[in-house]
């Protein structure tokens, strides 16, 4: 710890990776929220999985691999949003289509470039330390838009997610508002990939807010426990996993997961 | 007085299965109204159909005079057993003022005339010591009472309600049907319920519905005994649909 404390001073890239646990937890503290109230994780998974493809494709044409994830996670956002809406009875299985044949176009198209090894594995699991000034402002960009619609749409959004039927009812553009949120979504994947991977991101998504949901009594009260709970976990994962080298998406992971079965713990008789 | 809801000769079916048949009810204006009849009879999916969120396969529905889609932000509407997480963090007053939301509802907060009458409805739905109490701490009766707080919330000229008192005590049940009486004075009120014994001293009209629809004048069914009548009454729908 002591040796992370040091070096997080001494060293440049260490202290943009720390601002990049702050940026992502921004963004995945306040979208984590709605996942885990409206129970879309699963639907979140699709859009995760299917950056690969875009990401992939940027790879290969020499496009900033970023432009892709954003291209490909608000176009999965959008048709993922739309099978929700109006295929439900084949819901689970066209979303499960989107999740493995995204990665499996990404896949396909990272290996047909150079030394895709690497940054296959870049991809997959997140490198933190990797995090460039450019990214870091791409990050704050992305939090900016994101909490700028939050803000705009409260209200629509808090009442869609918690009763759909009752908003519709009250003349709340439904479909509209649920594939907003699906886009809000998809931009806070973007923003956490580079730290903690595609794969990994489910967990840093939903865990931070899953055991704010037990804390606290107000949906904003929530939102903001959950970018403490994200901040928290990305930061010692970070810190964990310096002294040993060990791939820190990993160790924010399972720090993420630490938290929320303390959470559990604590707060045993809640339902 | 003028009809606010004229459903008007429909029919509608669940993947081929048909649910209504030729249904035809006009509702006036302060109008209080029961609708009943046996478990899958149709009562919700008339309801569903009164709010827009189904669309009849034959004959039209209007509410004032609009299409059901069009014109539903005018109808309170309190659920059944509404779909939402327990685990949603929300507070009592949280819920009622959702009432307020509308297409129109941007940026965070409500403002203090939505804030008022947020106030006044869980005054009058006796809510306000609980106002600040996670909605799933709340016993059935009380979560009952949040719903329709949440739907007056909307200020509605007609209030429709499925089974508004499914899971409570019979004294709760009352306090919410006189609550509902004093309401009428001013609004339409449309009931699912399954005991026509007790909500046939509220209502004006009974509308039974089993996949086609009759109606009766309280008037009309109130010289017998109210057990024998539902009892009678039932199998007379059966007699008429075996004929059907």
């Amino acid at each position: 710890m002591r040796e992370f404390l040091s070096a997080l001073l001494e060293y440049d890239f260490l202290q943009q990776a720390m601002l990049a646990c702050v940026l992502a937890s921004i963004g995945c503290g306040i979208t984590g929220a709605y996942v885990v109230v409206k129970r879309i994780g699963f639907l979140s998974g699709g859009i995760a999985h299917t950056v690969l493809a875009g990401m992939g494709i940027a790879y290969f044409t020499g496009t900033d691999p970023m432009i892709g994830a954003l291209f490909s996670a608000l176009v999965a956002a959008v048709l993922i949003g739309l099978i929700k809406l109006h295929w439900q009875q084949d819901e689970e299985i066209l979303i499960a289509a989107f999740w493995s044949v995204g990665m499996a176009i990404g896949v396909i198209f990272v290996s047909m470039s150079p030394g895709y090894n690497v940054d296959l594995m870049a991809y997959l699991f997140g490198n933190i330390l990797l995090v460039s000034k450019q990214n870091l402002v791409q990050m704050l960009w992305l939090d900016c838009v994101l909490v700028a619609i939050v803000y705009v749409f409260y209200r629509q959004f808090l009442i869609m997610a918690f009763d759909e039927e009752f908003a519709r009812i009250r003349g709340v553009r439904v479909e509209l508002v649920y594939i907003l949120m699906l886009c809000l979504i998809a931009l806070s994947i973007v923003l956490m990939i580079q730290m903690v991977g595609l794969i990994l991101v489910m967990a840093l998504l939903m865990l931070p807010a899953a055991s704010a949901s037990r804390f606290t009594r107000s949906f904003p009260g929530m939102i903001i426990m959950a970018i403490l709970f994200s901040l928290l976990a990305t930061t010692s994962g970070l810190a964990l996993s310096y002294g040993p080298d060990l791939p820190s998406g990993a160790t924010m992971v399972l720090m993420a997961g630490l938290i929320y079965v303390v959470s559990i713990w604590l707060k045993r008789k809640r339902t | 007085m003028a009809a606010v809801i004229e459903v008007d000769d429909v029919s509608f079916a669940y993947n081929g299965a048909p649910v209504l048949e030729h249904v035809s009810l006009q509702i006036r204006e302060e109008e209080f109204i029961g609708l009943i009849g046996p478990n899958a009879g149709g009562k919700t999916t008339l309801v569903k159909l009164i709010l827009g969120l189904l669309q009849p396969d034959a004959g039209t529905i209007r509410v004032y005079g609009h299409c059901a889609d069009e014109a539903r932000t005018r109808i309170g509407y309190v659920p059944q057993r509404p779909i939402y997480n327990r685990a949603f963090p929300v507070s009592v007053r949280d819920s009622v003022l959702m009432g307020t939301i509308n297409s129109g509802s941007y940026f965070g907060s409500y403002n203090r005339r939505q804030r008022a009458i947020g106030d006044s409805v869980m005054d009058i739905l006796d809510l306000h010591g609980i106002a600040d109490q996670p909605i799933s701490n709340l016993s059935g009766g009380q979560v009952q009472r949040v719903w329709i707080a949440r739907a007056l919330c909307s200020e509605p000229g007609i209030l429709v309600l499925d089974e508004p008192t499914a899971n409570i005590d019979v004294r709760a049940e009352e306090d919410i049907f006189d609550l509902l009486k004093a309401y009428n004075a001013h609004m339409t009120i449309l009931v699912v319920s399954h005991d026509i014994a007790f909500i046939s001293s509220y209502v004006h009209r009974v509308a039974c519905i089993n996949r086609t629809l009759v109606c009766h004048d309280v008037e009309s069914i109130s010289g017998k005994t109210v057990e024998e009548l539902y009892g009678g009454q039932v199998s007379i729908i059966h007699h008429e649909h075996a004929h059907a």
